[in-house]
């Protein structure tokens, strides 16, 4: 038998009411056998071999972090790339300091040019904003490269900027793409629909093993820097199904991977590659079969109703927008009524996609349809997102048994623009109201999208228990939650939504030996600097995971 | 942004939208079973089209390509620009690309993904309406701001299920439609769709030689704004070889105009616009690309 390994520290965070707190826990296998005091822990030392590892005696121990939501194979496209960014963005590999002015954003690409071996090899930049960073212009990065192709990628992913070597090394020029509406070739800008058509070309590289697998492996380490032990892969099969399946489980299902993956498959792109949700269906079913010990199909699936947040397309209920625009709905609300029918029959546990309140409504109506069709108890049937929604729609996901995921990053970055352009100051304070979800008794969970907001769990927390947004204004103080239920919702409850209580979440006996450790107590500080503490790192299934900075 | 001059040789591009149960699928099988131009490629989406007979186009040497929904959270992957990339990278061009978008999408957007660049003409959008549940599609909660959407930007528009509809309905979807888009080209019927869609022989030059049919074609004219006086004379050039001309013209000096030429008569009024949006359906044999060089 396995010796016993035990922890003591100054003290573990157990996210367990019936015992808060503990100072020493005792690991084997993998799993917890007991949380308590080294006295209390006692009658497992007195009968197995077991020995002391003291390196946290000083440190605090918390349940692994759990982000339920997130997509590892946009971050691999992403993480590749250089960030020069108008906000802090903290990297394991660096600290993205803000830069603010345009000639700084030009000063820094001509550096990390500079800093760049081979002259040919391509530069992807990602987080440049007009509003800090000007007007970008093709001639600017020629100045800065005539051998190099050089893309500025803009923060929202709608929009970037080519050089003239790029434009050639991509192989568009004016005949080919000139006459397009959202294309501006004489300065290499290529927006919205035109964006599709320079992806289309830069695809081969973004998308080529070099890149990808390089990104994966940054994603690994963004993971283990933000104290992760258990991620949830919301939407598999983005790109393409085969491809993420056999690159995540040659990249992240290896012995140094401090986490686990939980694996969700997009319903809507394996209806396109079925053919119907009977036979999309019948295939998740078969998934489980190429489980691993980190890598994980079960049964949660997941839908689309509205449109994106950042793009200001989820679909709105009355007033709608200022300016009178439309969202849009991702598949037409007949289909995702058939798909959410197809899984809710199967037993799935369903996780839609809603970023504005008429998506609420459509997924809250589906759901009560399909209980009167259905009665099903358990269901946790998950709201992702939660950006825009009434008080009296939570009232109804308390009614429904609904639970809700929540991106409270939406609030940090876009309440001061949305309060301004598009939904006025009552709803933007308003977005991602978990105030009123801790108020209903309906559980949530915060994740971060990445890369739609850093995956920072600590962060999260701080922003919902502050509702300070990215200007430094308070806004909708009446939907922040305290520290204690910010943090249950990147452990505890986040393993709820996830349907893996039983395993993660919280630190008691029986449950697996995942741990963030950190250097100070998420109690003792002001909420406003949780994203501040340091960590030291993680113990995933019993194996401390020190971050390399 | 101007736009330049369409290029000569573009390909036509035809989205074909409408929410579900318009008849975008009984459309493109009508399409795929009937024509008798150069072949057709069809673009169909995975979601809406289901039904789509793919016996028909191995029976009538078409190309149909699948679509699939490509992630919906961002802009990274896109099957339509993919494959829309592949097909005009081919050596053998296609004639004529229809395009059908899913019911939940805004034609004019995929019009913009799908127009003047890599060989594509100006994409014309026909939206199908039907006939019978325009009124309470309209009142729908989560579609009818959507439905309206769809009419408003279309270039062209055909109320479907027309033979199942009583007078007194028709009338009003008519007046409906008009309401909301009285620029839009209103289709007589789902022959004109078949002309707008490439389905019938067109009048371009490698046709004029041995084609008995009649020589219908149909183009969409995009961009300006447009120098008024040259402007009206090639107008009046062409219009006497058209069936039909609707649309909005944007003129240089700020103003702009809606037109429409049927039956040989112009009606014009003026109205707000900073771009031109104009089809023109003809059923003579011209030298369409010639035509099309001049604007
Ligand atoms: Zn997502």
């Amino acid at each position: 038998m396995t010796q016993i390994t035990v922890f003591p520290a100054k003290k573990i965070i157990t996210m367990n009411p019936a015992q808060p707190e503990a100072t020493a826990v005792a690991v084997r296998d993998g799993r917890i056998l007991e949380v308590g005091t080294l006295e209390s822990l006692r009658p497992w030392l007195e009968a197995f071999p077991h020995k002391i590892d003291d390196r946290f005696k000083d440190k605090f121990l918390m349940p692994g972090f759990i982000d339920p939501h997130l997509h590892p194979s946009m971050a691999a496209v992403l993480l590749p790339m250089r960030f020069v960014t108008a906000m802090e963005w903290r990297l394991p590999w660096e600290i993205v300091a803000p830069v603010t002015t345009p000639e700084a954003f030009l000063k820094r690409v001509r550096d990390i040019d500079a800093e760049m071996e081979s002259p040919e090899a391509p530069l992807f930049i990602w987080g440049y904003h007009q509003l800090w960073h000007g007007k970008m212009r093709r001639a600017a990065l020629d100045d800065i490269s005539k051998t190099r192709p050089i893309v500025i990628w803009h923060r929202s992913f709608h929009e970037l900027y080519m050089n003239s070597a790029c434009l050639k090394w991509a192989g568009i020029d004016e005949a080919s793409a000139g006459g397009h509406h959202q294309v501006d070739i004489e300065n290499g800008h290529f927006f919205e629909n035109g964006l599709r058509l320079a992806m289309a070309k830069l695809n081969s590289y973004l998308l080529s093993p070099a890149h990808y697998h390089e990104g994966l492996k940054r994603l690994a380490r963004v993971a283990h820097f933000g104290g992760h032990t258990t991620l949830g892969d919301m939407a598999v099969g983005i790109f393409n199904f085969e491809m993420e399946w056999q690159t995540t489980k040659t990249f992240l299902d290896t012995d140094e991977t401090p986490f686990r993956v939980q694996m969700i498959p997009a319903s809507n792109i394996l209806f396109g590659e079925k053919g119907s949700n009977e036979a999309a269906l019948d295939f998740i079913k078969t998934l489980p079969e190429r489980n691993t010990n980190r890598l994980r199909f079960y049964d949660h699936v997941k839908l689309f109703t509205d449109g994106a947040f950042f793009s200001q397309l989820m679909q709105l209920k009355a007033p709608g927008y200022i300016d009178g625009h439309h969202g849009e709905w991702l598949m037409p609300p007949e289909h995702f009524e058939a798909a959410a029918r197809t899984y809710w029959n199967a037993g799935y546990k369903i996780h839609v996609h809603c970023t504005g309140d008429l998506g609420v409504d459509l997924a809250l109506d589906t759901l009560a349809k399909l209980q009167e069709e259905k009665p099903r108890f358990g269901h946790r049937f998950t709201i992702e997102h939660f950006g825009l929604s009434t008080p009296e729609q939570v009232r109804r996901m308390k009614e429904l048994g609904a639970l809700a995921s929540v991106n409270i990053y939406y609030f940090h970055e876009l309440s001061g623009t949305y309060a301004r352009e598009g939904l006025g100051f009552e709803r933007a304070s308003q977005m991602a109201r978990v105030g009123s979800l801790l108020r209903e008794g309906v559980p949530f969970a915060f994740h971060s999208d990445f890369t739609m907001a850093p995956a920072l769990p600590l962060n999260s927390a701080s922003v919902a228990a502050t509702r300070i947004n990215a200007e430094g204004t308070l806004m909708g103080e009446d939907e922040r939650v305290p520290v204690h239920d910010a943090l249950k919702a990147i452990t505890s409850e986040a393993a709820w939504i996830l349907g893996l209580e039983d395993e993660i979440g919280s630190i008691r006996a029986g449950k697996k030996a995942d741990f963030t450790v950190l250097e100070e107590d998420p109690y003792q500080v002001a909420p406003e600097s949780l994203n501040d503490i340091p960590i030291w790192g993680t113990i995933f299934e019993g194996t401390p995971h020190e971050i390399v900075r | 942004m101007t736009t330049p001059p369409p290029i000569p040789t573009a390909i036509p591009v035809t989205i074909i939208g409408g929410y579900l149960g318009a008849g975008k699928t009984t459309l493109i099988n009508e399409l795929l079973s009937t024509h008798d131009g150069p072949p057709l490629t069809v673009l169909v989406n995975d979601f809406g089209a289901i039904n789509i007979d793919k016996d028909l186009i191995a029976a009538h040497a078409g190309d149909t390509l699948e679509l699939t929904n490509g992630c919906v959270c961002c802009s990274i992957t896109d099957s339509l620009t993919d494959t829309l990339l592949r097909l005009t990278e081919r050596e053998e061009k296609p004639h004529h690309i229809v395009i059908e978008a899913s019911g939940a999408a805004h034609p004019a957007k995929i019009a913009l993904t799908a127009s003047n660049w890599g060989g594509l003409g100006t994409a014309q959008s026909l939206v199908l309406v039907d006939a019978l549940t325009l009124t309470q599609k309209e009142r729908d909660k989560y579609v009818g701001a959507l439905i309206q959407d769809q009419i408003r930007e279309a270039d062209v528009l055909l109320l479907t299920k027309q033979d199942l509809a009583p007078e007194e309905t028709k009338a009003a979807a008519r007046t409906r439609l008009n309401a909301l888009n009285a620029a839009a080209l209103l289709l007589a019927s789902s022959n004109e769709a078949r002309i707008i869609s490439g389905a019938m022989p067109t009048a371009a030059p490698r046709q004029l030689e041995d084609s008995k049919e009649p020589q219908l074609w149909s183009f969409t004219l995009q961009g300006g704004p447009h120098e008024r006086k040259a402007f009206d004379a090639r107008l009046k050039d062409i219009a006497p070889h058209c069936e039909r001309i609707k649309g909005t013209v944007a003129y240089t000096d700020g103003s702009a105009e809606e037109l429409q030429w049927a039956g040989e008569r112009w009606a014009r009024q003026a109205t707000r616009a900073s771009t031109t949006r104009l089809v023109f359906i003809g059923a003579e044999r011209i030298d369409l690309e010639a035509w099309r060089g001049r604007f």
